[in-house]
Formats: C-alpha cells, structure tokens, sequence
C-alpha cells in the first residue's frame, strides 16, 4: 500500500495509468485467493447473504402479512408455519424476514452514520492536533466511559421510540470507536516520508486527506465498520429486548424473543428461533471483519501465527 | 510514581466534566420538561399547578445555573429524589448495588478463570489445530447474544432438566448456597462473552512476549520452558490484560442490565430500565452519573495497577 502512495505524491494526479490497472488486476487475483484461504470470510459473507436475500426478498417469500393475526395462537413449527406462531397468531417465519429488514437497516445504516462523523472527527483530530485534538479526544474518553448498551438506552429514551432515534442512539454509540482508530492511524501516517513530501510539493490540506489519508485507512475502517454492524444489530436486539426499540407491531428480532420469553414453558420456539437468527446476523458481521482483518493486515496475520 | 499517578488523575477530570454536562444536557434538553413527566397524567393540572412545580424544582432559572447547582450536589453524592417513589436515587442504588456487584464480579472471574489458560494454550502453538479450535470457539463465544443464551440455559436446565431455578434473587448473607446457585445461570450468561474476548488478548499478548528478546535469552541460557513460560513470558504477557479487564468492564456493565432483566435479578440494571420505561428521570440520571463515574475510576485503578506492575509504563509518561 505505501509504495502506492509514494509514487503518486511524486508524480501528483498523473499517475501512470497502467501501472494502476496491472495492480487493479493482481489485486483481485489475490483477493480471490484470499477468499478461500481465510474460512472465517467466506462463511462470514455466506451467512450475511441468505440473510440480506431473506430479508430484501421478504414479500416475495414470506407466506403470510408480518403483522397479519389469526387465530392459531403459539402453534409449534408446522409445514403451514415454518416456525410456529407468536401470541397473536401471527407467522413467526414472516416475522423473521421482515424482522432481518430491520436489523439490517438498522446495522448498516448506523455504521455509516457513526463511521461518517467518526472518521471525520478522527481525521481532524489527528490532523490538526494541537487543542481542537485535546478537546475532541476528551470528549470521546468520555462517551466511551457509558458502556454503549447503557449509551444507546439513554439516547433512545431522550428521542421516544421510533426507527429513526434507535438509529441516532445507535449512530452515536459508534462514533468514539472510529474516532479513536482514525484518530490513530492518521497519526502514525502522518510520520510517514510520502507525508512530508506531498506537504512539501505544496499539497492542500483537503488534497491530503482525501488523497493520502483516506485510501490508507480504507482497510482498517472496514473492518470496524464490518465489526460495528455486528455490534448495532446486537444492540438493536437488546433494545428490542428491553422494550425500547421501534414500537410493536413492526417486527424487531429482539421484541420478538422477549414476547417469546414469557411462554417459552409453552412454545419455546417464539423466543428461541429469533435469537438465533440474531447470533447469526451479529456472527456473519463479525466472522466478514475478523476474516477482513486476516486478509487485509499481514502485521496482524503474523501476530495471530498465520 | 507519584507524579504517574497525580498525572492519571488529573486526565480524569475533563473526561467527568464532559460526562457530566452530556448526562445534564441529555435528560434536561432533549427529554424536555419533567413537569409534564411528573404532571402528565393528570389533566387536571392547571398552568397555575405547572408553574408552581416548576418553581419548585428550580426548572425556571437559566440553564448554566441549573447545571452548576445539580453538579455541587452530585459532587458531594446527592443525586436527588426518584420522580416515581419517595426514595432518594442514592438510596435506590445502593439497595440494589450488591446484586449487580456480585454478578459482575463473579461473571469477571469465571471469564478470566477460563480464559487466561485457552489463550496461553493457543499462543504457545500458534497455527495449530487446539489453536485454530480455540480461535473459532472464541469467535462464536463473542457473536453469541448474551440476553438468547439466558433464554436458552433456563430453557434446558431449568425448564427440561430441572437442575437450577430459572429465575428470582437471596441475598448472599441469608442464604450462601441459595444464592450461588441462582446466580450459576446469570453467571455463565454474563461470562460467556468476555471468555472469546479475554483469550483473544491473552493470545496475542502471549504471542508478542513469545518473539521477544529476553524470552529467546532466557530460553539459551538453559532454562526448562516450564520456567521461560512461568517466569518471563506469562508475567509480561499479563501486564497488559490487566488494561484490557479494565476498558471491559463498562461492557460488563451494559451485560449485566440485560442479564439482569433476563434472570429477574434485583440489580442496578433492572432499576435503570424500569426507570426508562417508567420516565423517572432523575433516577436514569444518577444512575447514569455514578455508573460512568466508576467506569471512570476502575480505568484509573486498572492504570495506577499497571504502572505498578510495570516500571517501562512509569517511565515513559511519569
């Protein structure tokens, strides 16, 4: 990667195209390699799909209305009801679906937001430094002393319940964690020689951190954006456990297992089949960063004896 | 290491001073106006009875004054009165402390106990198939959501097997075994997380002293690796552990709410959520306060510790 860099300090925006386009190539030769050699990524990936295509494809698939009753209260897994019904009689297979909408909504769109304002908060802090970095870094040393469950509770409880401030709350739990790792980063970039010669043929400050900054730290956000995501939709289930996600009847895997959890003497499926489905989701994210992490940082490969 | 200490502590106060105007800020802006909380049922309250509340809560004067007189009394340990029972939230939160006390400090321990040896184990053979498998059941351990594995231990050992009870809190002093056993279930939930988190440090941190110089030099000079492993490598491979328990424990703590309400334990967590869900604002936040304040101090005692531990540390921010 940082010889990457160094030719393009050098040689400005002209960089030689076909030089881009050969390692464009090798790139993806390896890429393909990597796949297969690092499990935790293809199952990671794997998991994350039949989920996202249950999930997009919930109207097509789904058998009944996600909050259509009926009269078949807590029926077990039948050939009519993949997996049961819930105390309103309602299809918990179809509830599943369009449940994963949600927590994939909800992770994906979390991470983007917390990674958007962290990154850039990071970038700034590490880049300016002087007091606007001791004021920033304070600040998130203090976000991070609320433990992000408790965090996130206070947040959704301070907006009322609804789909957009889960995602705020959740939004804003992640943002020190990006902070924190940009924030690192930029600064052990910025010791770097193609550093000191971009600034040296005159480069901007925005052209820095655009062209230089940016593409460096591309791998290392990834992988706690693939991490964060797993880290939402765990905690979009527990405030849905707790009563404090989105409000009934839009389903939420967390809601469900709680509404579940009161008969579970009766129908242990009702909570049982949605936290399933929830350590899926959470896994898949986090086996996608873990195998990111293998096969995008040799230095962390070599510590974990690759 | 006075000066280490005097240091550390000094970096504490913007971090509380920032926690207190965000708790502040969170439940008096963007909650709005308690009065309405505490009268909104009742529509039989006139302007007249709402201007009156307000005045007596103090909710009429600018709000940089409001903020200065809640931070002197939370400084001295006044965190005000519930809005929903005549209690004080100190007095709340003390009754239930113990509770989530015990159940995080067992939930470390049993983490720990379990942890440290699978970490040491997968560092001393890197690439190996007990590593590989140790790996992967840490990364499955760290995915698993800890409210479902509640559901599902008292589903089979409550439920099916009948071997714990499922549910309910005795304190320690009235019956030790009673509550041992029915802290069993909470403990493992709570646990379980943090044994894919901590054998994860271990192992890397072990790996690390593994390649180090003096581990080599001490291997040359004839030692047994028995002797290497004890003296050299898994002494300065825990230093750094001891930080990371310390960063832990917040999420320890956010576990321990929804353990809590999974297990009906009487704890702080179980308070704070009946608090959201009952809109008792002053309660969530001096909830919040002190539960940020001790993450606050554990990080500080987990440094000072660490400091110790390690002259290196002392030397270069002393």
């Amino acid at each position: 990667m940082a010889e990457r860099f160094d030719v393009s300090a050098l040689h400005g925006a002209g960089a030689p195209v076909a030089l881009e386009s050969v390692r464009l190539g090798e790139r993806l030769r390896r890429a393909s390699h990597t796949v297969w050699a690092y499990p935790q990524l293809w199952i990671g990936v794997l998991v994350l799909l039949v989920l996202l295509v249950g999930a997009l494809a919930a109207p097509v698939i789904a058998p009944y209305d996600p909050t259509g009753m009926s009269a078949a209260l807590l029926k077990p897994p039948s050939a009519a009801h993949l997996f049961g019904t819930d105390t309103l009689g309602r299809d918990t297979f179809t509830r599943i679906l369009y449940g994963g909408r949600l927590s994939l909504l909800v992770g994906s769109t979390s991470v983007l937001f917390g990674m958007i304002v962290g990154v850039g908060l990071g970038l700034v802090s590490g880049y300016r430094l002087g007091w606007v970095d001791t004021v920033l870094m304070r600040c998130v040393d203090g976000m991070m002393a609320f433990p992000s469950l408790v965090l996130a509770l206070t947040v959704a409880f301070a907006l009322g319940p609804s789909l957009s401030s889960v995602i705020i709350a959740l939004a804003i739990v992640r943002i020190p964690g990006f902070a924190r790792l940009t924030r690192g980063q930029a600064l052990a970039l910025s010791g770097r020689e193609f550093m000191a010669a971009a600034t040296a043929v005159g480069v901007g400050p925005w052209r820095i951190v655009w062209r230089h900054y940016l593409p460096n730290l591309v791998n290392i956000i990834l992988i706690q954006a693939s991490i964060g995501a797993g880290a939402s939709i765990f905690a979009e289930a527990s405030l849905g456990f707790l009563g404090l996600s989105v409000p009934p009847p839009a389903p939420s895997w967390g809601a469900m297992l709680r509404d579940g959890y009161a008969y579970l003497e009766v129908n242990p499926w009702q909570s049982i089949v949605p936290g399933a489905f929830i350590f899926l989701a959470v896994l898949g994210f986090n086996f996608l960063g873990d195998g990111l992490r293998d096969a995008l940082d040799p230095q962390q490969r070599r510590r974990r004896g690759r | 290491m006075l000066r280490y200490i005097l240091r550390r502590v000094l970096q504490m106060v913007p971090v509380l001073f920032v926690i207190s105007i965000a708790t502040f800020l969170l439940m008096h802006v963007v909650v709005g106006d308690p009065t309405l909380l505490i009268l909104g049922q009742d529509t039989s309250a006139t302007q007249q009875n709402v201007d009156r509340l307000r005045q007596s809560l103090g909710l009429n004067r600018p709000l940089p004054v409001q903020y200065a007189d809640w931070l002197r009394h939370v400084v001295v340990g006044d965190l005000g009165r519930s809005m929903r029972f005549p209690v004080s939230v100190r007095a709340a939160v003390g009754q239930r402390l113990p509770v989530t006390l015990e159940l995080t400090f067992l939930a470390l321990g049993l983490a720990i106990l379990i942890s440290l040896p699978l970490g040491v184990i997968a560092a001393l053979r890197p690439g190996s198939r007990l590593d590989v498998g140790i790996s992967a059941v840490a990364a499955v351990t760290l995915s698993v959501p800890n409210f479902w594995l509640g559901v599902v231990l008292i589903f089979v050992f409550a439920l099916k097997l009948h071997l714990l009870p499922s549910s309910g809190y005795v304190p320690f002093t009235k019956s030790p075994l009673g509550n041992l056993r029915l802290m069993i279930l909470p403990t493992i939930t709570l646990a379980t997380a943090y044994v894919g988190s901590f054998a994860r440090y271990t192992r890397s941190s072990m790996l690390e002293v593994l390649d180090e110089d003096y581990v080599r030099t001490a291997r040359a000079k004839g030692l047994t690796s028995g002797l290497v492993l004890r003296r050299h490598a898994l002494r300065n491979a825990l230093l750094p552990i001891v930080t990371v328990i310390g960063l832990e424990l917040a999420g320890l703590f956010g576990g321990a709410v929804v353990t809590e309400i999974v297990f009906s334990l009487p704890g702080v967590g179980t308070l704070l959520t009946e608090s959201i869900l009952g809109r008792d604002v002053s309660m969530v936040q001096g909830i919040i306060v002190l539960i940020t304040v001790a993450v606050v101090g554990v990080n500080l005692v987990a440094d000072v510790v660490y400091g110790l531990l390690d002259p290196r540390i002392r030397g270069a921010y002393g």
